[in-house]
């Protein structure tokens, strides 16, 4: 093939049923926002972490010269900067426009939510998102939830046939091979559907992954996920299994108080 | 200024998107990962030229969105591999007439193609940039690129041979 025929070739394949841009560069200024707020938290932690290991050595510097005895430094965040949200990637809807979902009452909702007997650590958040580790005598494993006002009003997603509502039927879900999927819906109208498989993100089958995606009749998306690990896109379980139940984690996302 | 770079950065994506997500489509094949892609390599665009750190938004943009295919690629390649036409399968392309029989023909056999391969021919052949270039958008040697170009073209053609056959091996020959 002369390269001109080459060329040529390649332009119409590059064609080849292409769907509308839509809202496209809309979500990259979208997610160049997110990913500018992680990077503030990062440097908050990371500031808060530096902090914790100059006040340590510091104390027991003064507690090796004779000093007064000095208590313990506080606790330090061990967890390396929060790491990136993976729930709206997990599930298929990449264009709904950034939550104003304050970062503190994500999390203090969350913690508020989250079943009693077990140990939380390295609490995260940002608007719209909120994670935490959560520690039982099984391990240790990652909890997040996303919440999305105006679901209802998502921007289309520019692919041909491909409505972002589909995330609430199974047969058209995105999830990795071998998951599990029901959908229920409830009396008042809400929308469940609970997954329980392999994490798309780890790319590894060690790495197992729970989710109720919740669908409000207000039009509020509710997605809340857990990991058997603390990094979810690593293959390294920290547990046989996620720390919350499908059952648990329906409960959670279906809670009427998530903030909006 | 913070303005000015606003704009300038609004004006960028939106006259480049469809452009970069063209190149996105032939590097894997799917539309809704290269929407995917190109978002989130303009998304690192973004937010690194509104830090002044980016000279030419074009020549960054190509660069970030190659190394997000290949990340994205090596991360992933297990999973989505199932999403493909295995390579032995695909090695008999659909046999159309038309131009989009023929479209589609080229672009099953780009996907049989390995990433660094098919990312190669993308650049060169696709969006038309020379080897100097080629290998400074993926940071490689111009020696790599060329070989590169020549397996990737000849695995092309390898898989074009039994439906193509009069466009690929014409006398102007592609390699």
């Amino acid at each position: 093939m002369p390269l001109d025929e080459l060329r040529t070739t390649l332009n119409q394949a590059a064609e080849l049923d292409e769907p509308p841009v839509g809202g496209g560069p809309a979500a990259v200024f979208a997610r160049a926002d997110r990913t500018r707020s992680r990077q503030r938290i990062a440097t908050a932690v990371s500031g808060i972490v530096v902090l914790g290991v100059v006040i340590g050595v510091a104390a027991t510097a003064v507690d090796r010269s004779g000093g007064a005895p000095t208590a313990a430094p506080a606790p330090v965040v061990s967890a390396g900067p929060p790491s990136a949200p993976t729930l709206t990637s997990a599930a298929p809807s990449p264009r709904t426009r950034p939550s104003d979902v304050p970062a503190d009452a994500m999390l203090n909702t969350l913690l508020r939510l989250l079943p009693a007997g077990v140990t939380v650590s390295e609490p995260d958040s940002q608007p719209g998102f909120a994670e935490v580790i959560l520690s039982d005598r099984a391990g240790r494993g990652k909890v997040q939830v996303n919440v999305q006002p105006g679901f209802n009003r998502v921007i289309p997603s520019g692919h041909g046939g491909d409505d972002p509502m589909d995330t609430f039927t199974c047969a058209r879900r995105r999830d990795p091979a071998g998951t599990h999927c029901t959908r229920s819906v409830l009396p008042d109208g809400t929308i469940v559907v609970l997954t329980e498989g392999p994490s798309e993100d780890a790319g590894h089958d060690r790495i197992q992954r729970r989710m109720a995606d919740v669908y409000r009749p207000d039009g509020v998306r509710v997605v809340l996920g857990t990991w058997n690990a603390v990094h979810e896109k690593t293959n390294t379980a920290t547990r046989a299994e996620p720390p919350l139940t499908v059952q648990q984690l329906q409960a959670i996302a279906t809670d009427p108080t998530w903030p909006v | 200024m913070k303005k000015e770079i606003e704009s300038e950065l609004h004006d960028y994506v939106e006259s480049r998107y469809a452009h970069l997500r063209r190149t996105a489509f032939l590097l894997c094949g799917e539309w809704h990962r290269a929407e995917d892609l190109v978002q989130t390599a303009l998304a690192k665009v973004v937010v690194a030229a509104r830090r002044g750190r980016v000279e030419s938004l074009d020549a960054y943009s190509r660069q970030v969105l190659l190394r997000v295919y290949l990340d994205d690629n090596q991360r992933g390649s297990r999973r989505r591999e199932r999403t493909w036409a295995d390579p032995a399968g695909a090695a008999e392309p659909p046999v159309v007439a038309g131009d989009r029989a023929t479209a589609l023909t080229v672009l099953a056999a780009l996907r049989t193609l390995p990433a660094r391969q098919r990312a190669t021919v993308v650049l060169r052949y696709w969006e038309d940039r020379s080897v100097e270039d080629t290998a400074a958008v993926l940071g490689v040697s111009e020696g790599t690129v060329k070989s590169q170009s020549a397996k990737g073209l000849a695995g092309m053609r390898q898989m074009l041979a039994g439906s193509l056959a009069e466009l690929m091996f014409s006398d102007g020959g592609v390699v």
